[in-house]
Formats: C-alpha cells, sequence, structure tokens
C-alpha cells in the first residue's frame, strides 16, 4: 500500500506577462487595450509576406530589468527563434519566441515566511517573446472570432523551478512577484487585461530514503489568468494526484484545462500530436548581444524591490512585519511614509497612521495619495500636535478629515477652531460638575455601585467638548468629584 | 537518413495538411532527396566551429525605438478577408483552444 502522505507536491509556474511598452515587440502597432478589433495591426502581426520585425529595445530593456530584478544573469549572447503550431489566432504560423539562448538565465525570488510558506523559489530563465491574438466564439457557436489587436505585444515569460510546495506558495509567488514588476515598471500586471499568464506544472514526489525519488508524472494546466485560479487549479491537482497514488492508478504526462465554473481541470487530449514546435532561429532578426556593463546600467536605476523595503522598514524604523508589508504593498503609500518620517514624525504612528486614517480616507474616497492635498507635511505636522499631546485622538482624527479635503495645515485647523486639548484640571473640574449636575440619574447609578454608569458620563463630557478633553483625565477627575459627593 | 512514410504523415498533420496516399509517396521521394542532398554537410568536420545561429551575425542589436506607428492597414485587411463579422476576422469554429500551444 502506497501511503500519499509521503509525497510532496511539486510546482514550478511558466508566467507570461505583458511588457509596459508602448508598441508591439516587432512592429510600430499600438498596445493600448481594449481598442476596437482588429486596430493596431500592420503587415508584420498579420504575418503578411514580406512584412518583417524589427525588435523593439524598450521591450529589451523591460527584459532586461525584469531579469536583473529577479537576480538572473542576463547572457551577452541571445537569439530569437520560431515556435512553430498553427491555430487561427496566430497568423504567422509561428511565434517570435526565445528558447536556445535566452535572455537570461538563473535567479530566485525569495518570499518572506508567513504561515510556513516562505522559501526561495529558483528561476531557470526569463525570455522574450510575443503575443498571439485574441479568439472567442461568436454567439451561435457557428466560429471563432478572432482579434490581432494582441497580436505581437511583448511578453516576458518567466520559468521557476519546481520549487513551490502548495498552492498557497504558488499565489504568495506571483503575488510577490507582480509587486516586484510593478515596482520595476516592468509591468502594470493588470490582471482584468490579461497582463499575466500562468501555466502550472504539478506533480508529487517521495524522496524515500536510500532510494531515488519517485514521482507523479507531470501535469501541465495551462494559461490561468488570477492567482485565484492558480491556486485553486493546484489544489484540484494535488486531489487528484493523491488520490491516483492512494489507488495505485499511474497518470499519464498531459496538458490540461481549468475549468473555472466547475472548479475542475479536464485533459486536453491532444496526445496524438504532443507538442513539436520544430524550434529554429528566426533567420529574420539578428542576435540579441547584451553587454554587462549595459544590463548593470539598466539595473542600476532599479527602484527598490519589495522585499528589500519591508526589510529595511522593519529594521530601520522598527515596523511590525505586517504594517511593513501592508505599506510595501501600496508604492505611493510607502513614499508618503517614508516622507512623513523624513518631515521628523515618529515611523510607528506615521505607519498607523497611514495603514489607518490615511487609507481609510483615500479607499472611502476611491482617491490616489497623489491627487488630494494632504501631503507628508500635513500628517507630520498632525502627529507632532498628537505626540505633544497638545490635540485628543479623537480631534486628530477630525482635523485629518479637514486636512485631507482642504489642505490645510493641522495647526491652522487647531486654532482656527480651538481644538486644542483641555488639559486644565480646573476648566475640567468646571465642565465634568455641569455634566453631573446635567445627569442625576447617571450620578446615582454609579453612586450606588454601577461602575458601568462612569462610562457614560465621560462620553457626555468628550461630547460637550467636542472630543478635547482628556478622556483619562476626566475618568479621574468624575471618580474623584462623585465620590466626594461634590 | 531514410524518412519513413509516418514520418511524411506527421509532418503533414503538423503542416495542417491532407495528404492523398499517392501524394505522401511523392513527397516522401522529395524529402529523402533534400536530406541526402543535405546530408553531405554532415561530411564536414565542424568541431573546431562555433555554431552560427544566423546569417545576419555581424549585425547584432538591430533595434527600433519604442514608439508608435499606425499602419493604417486596418481597414483594408479586414475588407480583404475571406471570412468576418463586423471588426472580427472569422474562421470555422475550433473545438479546443489553447490545446496546440500557447506557452
Ligand atoms: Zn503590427
Amino acid at each position: 500500500m502506497i501511503d500519499p502522505g509521503a509525497y510532496r507536491a511539486t510546482i514550478g509556474l511558466e508566467i507570461h506577462v505583458a511588457l509596459n511598452t508602448r508598441s508591439k515587440m516587432f512592429c510600430g502597432c499600438s498596445t493600448d487595450f481594449g481598442a476596437p478589433p482588429n486596430t493596431n495591426v500592420c503587415p508584420v502581426c498579420l504575418g503578411l509576406p514580406g512584412s518583417l520585425p524589427v525588435t523593439n529595445s524598450g521591450a529589451v530593456n523591460l527584459g532586461i530589468i525584469a531579469a536583473r530584478a529577479l537576480g538572473s544573469q542576463v547572457r551577452t549572447r541571445s537569439h530569437f527563434e520560431r515556435k512553430n503550431y498553427h491555430y487561427p489566432d496566430l497568423p504567422k504560423g509561428y511565434q517570435i519566441s526565445q528558447y536556445s539562448a535566452p535572455l537570461a538565465v538563473g535567479g530566485e525570488l525569495v518570499l518572506d515566511d508567513v504561515e510556513g510558506e516562505g522559501g526561495r523559489i529558483g528561476i531557470i530563465r526569463v525570455h522574450l517573446e510575443e503575443d498571439a491574438g485574441k479568439s472567442t466564439h461568436s454567439a451561435d457557436k457557428g466560429s471563432t472570432l478572432l482579434d490581432f489587436n494582441r497580436c505581437g505585444v511583448p511578453l516576458a515569460e518567466i520559468v521557476t523551478e519546481p520549487h513551490i510546495q502548495s498552492p498557497g506558495q504558488a499565489r504568495r509567488f506571483l503575488e510577490e512577484l507582480r509587486a516586484l514588476l510593478r515596482v520595476v515598471g516592468v509591468s502594470e500586471v493588470r490582471m482584468e487585461e490579461g497582463e499575466l499568464r500562468c501555466d502550472v506544472n504539478f506533480n508529487l514526489v517521495r524522496c524515500d530514503e536510500g532510494e531515488g525519488p519517485v514521482r507523479t508524472e507531470i501535469s501541465e494546466v495551462k494559461n490561468l489568468n488570477s492567482f485565484r485560479s492558480v491556486q485553486r487549479a493546484s489544489e484540484y491537482e494535488l486531489k487528484r494526484h493523491v488520490e491516483a497514488v492512494s489507488r495505485g492508478d499511474v497518470l499519464e504526462h498531459e496538458t490540461r484545462h481549468w475549468d473555472e465554473e466547475r472548479g475542475v481541470t479536464y485533459s486536453a487530449r491532444s496526445k496524438e500530436m504532443a507538442h513539436d514546435y520544430r524550434y529554429f532561429p528566426d533567420p529574420d532578426l539578428p542576435p540579441l548581444v547584451i553587454d554587462p556593463g549595459y544590463a548593470d546600467h539598466l539595473a542600476g536605476g532599479m527602484p527598490e524591490p519589495p522585499r528589500a523595503k519591508r526589510i529595511r522598514f522593519a529594521d530601520e524604523f522598527g515596523l511590525s512585519r505586517y504594517d511593513a508589508a501592508v505599506l510595501v504593498a501600496d508604492p505611493p503609500l510607502a513614499d508618503f511614509f517614508e516622507e512623513t518620517v523624513s518631515h521628523g514624525a515618529s515611523a510607528r504612528a506615521a505607519a498607523r497612521w497611514i495603514t489607518g486614517e490615511v487609507a481609510a480616507h483615500l479607499n472611502a474616497s476611491g482617491a490616489a495619495i497623489s491627487d488630494v492635498p494632504a501631503s507628508p507635511a500635513h500628517l507630520a505636522e498632525l502627529l507632532e500636535l498628537l505626540e505633544a499631546e497638545q490635540i485628543s485622538e479623537k480631534v486628530a482624527k477630525r482635523v485629518w478629515r479637514d486636512v485631507f479635503e482642504s489642505g490645510t495645515m493641522p495647526r491652522v485647523i487647531v486654532e482656527r477652531e480651538c481644538l486644542a486639548k483641555i488639559d486644565d484640571p480646573e476648566e475640567l473640574r468646571d465642565i465634568v460638575s455641569a455634566v453631573i449636575a446635567e445627569n442625576p440619574d447617571a450620578a446615582a447609578e454609579y453612586s450606588s455601585g454601577k461602575d458601568r454608569a462612569i462610562g457614560y458620563l465621560v462620553g457626555k463630557v468628550m461630547e460637550d467638548t467636542r472630543g478635547r478633553a482628556d478622556p483619562r483625565l476626566v475618568n479621574d477627575i468624575l471618580r474623584d468629584m462623585l465620590r466626594s459627593g461634590s | 537518413m531514410r524518412i519513413s512514410s509516418d514520418q511524411v504523415e506527421r509532418i503533414a498533420q503538423l503542416a495542417r495538411l491532407h495528404l492523398e496516399d499517392d501524394e505522401r509517396e511523392r513527397i516522401r521521394g522529395d524529402l529523402q532527396g533534400i536530406l541526402e542532398h543535405v546530408g553531405r554537410l554532415d561530411e564536414i568536420d565542424v568541431d573546431e566551429i562555433d555554431p552560427m545561429h544566423n546569417p545576419a551575425e555581424s549585425d547584432a542589436n538591430v533595434l527600433r525605438d519604442d514608439i508608435v506607428v499606425e499602419s493604417g492597414v486596418s481597414d483594408g485587411f479586414l475588407e480583404s478577408v475571406p471570412r468576418r463579422d463586423d471588426r472580427y476576422v472569422t474562421t470555422p469554429r475550433f473545438v479546443d483552444p489553447g490545446s496546440d500551444g500557447h506557452g
């Protein structure tokens, strides 16, 4: 009897990311999403006879940056090859890709150790290629509709080692990869526009002592377009492989598709025409020769990768891992945080406010931080007032609402609206005694032993002072006055 | 190297060509002749020579700037295709999208 528990999942990903260029990989057609069908086309991307491709230097640069961001080694020499297959959305009858001499090899992406899903995921290669067109079925299902706007859009394909050990980790990898590629400007990674698609290569491996590893055959689940479907398809394959092993069934190496609605993968049943792409160097395209100094130059201008930034935020500013992760996940907010700190604010207070109030106002208004009048200088001043206990937390929130809408400096708002904290005990005593006089029932309840009546009275004082009183001080004064019966 | 009838059939399938039996035999003969002709290259000792992947080997990095140039062929292209539905080009329905490549 074979114990499925002795096996572990082994997942490798092949990720296709649309590069952030204005024009296509080998022609001047626009890469704009959402143009009317078959608008952004030309003889090159339609594969018309006599047309010749010319490589987009912008795409090469972004490919180099993607590679360097992943710690891959950019090869001094690479070339393009033709991957031959016939499909209606591929007018040339081949896709220009890289095969025997890819742009870059090696590298890794390190995942933070969260919920046991950390680790180093090796990268096998990063190469450049062009996208195919888009095919959809007509309403009557009688024909296939083709739009070649995407045909020839530059892609980077990133292939990982089979180092991923769980469906959740596969998802974590993609999230980290997306954050990295966005920060370094390689791709916007707009999932809804199909800018990231992923193939999952899944199998189980068992390592017994003294014997070589035993594996199930690999399932290649193709063309997943969301992180959720990558995770779900991997979970489905895990279950399917474990069940097969439990039953003693032998799986076949096959291509599978994911059915999002039913939540299952199914066989592509194209074994008789197993992949035979007959790659050969594209004679239309001269090789790429990339000087290491040039790759260094591009890498030198690269913004800080998310993981390095999270580590720095934790080390330099003493932030919790959670706060560091939340800030770094939103680069404009991370910049806002750093600037607020550079204006003299305490890092922890700045992090707490930005992940709390600032983010809440942005979410509610749907605005980007760059589009609102509130700046790091505003927040730093507000935090300074809080730190110096010149205003209460409650007032600070109210002031921020005003700052957020008007861009007025917090100190100006506090002075204009007389919001400074009341910390003079004499002044507070007068207010408290008035509140006691107005609420004799609550005062009597407290005196008869109902301690929670005090909360009601504190609330009344806060209300009367528009949040300007210090609740702790009010609490002390209230108890003092009620006890002494004055 | 001898090319078999099965190999010809497989190549025909990859090229989406339907061959009659007599055509397959004729093409097998043609391919055989081509392979024998090209096979003469095997007689040359190339151990000391780096592989050449491209005839334009000396013109590395022929690149263009990332600038959009409108081709202006869009409408003419759509007028010239055999079948279309509004701005889409249409073909007989394909049953199993993505099974034959795409990555
Ligand atoms: Zn084009």
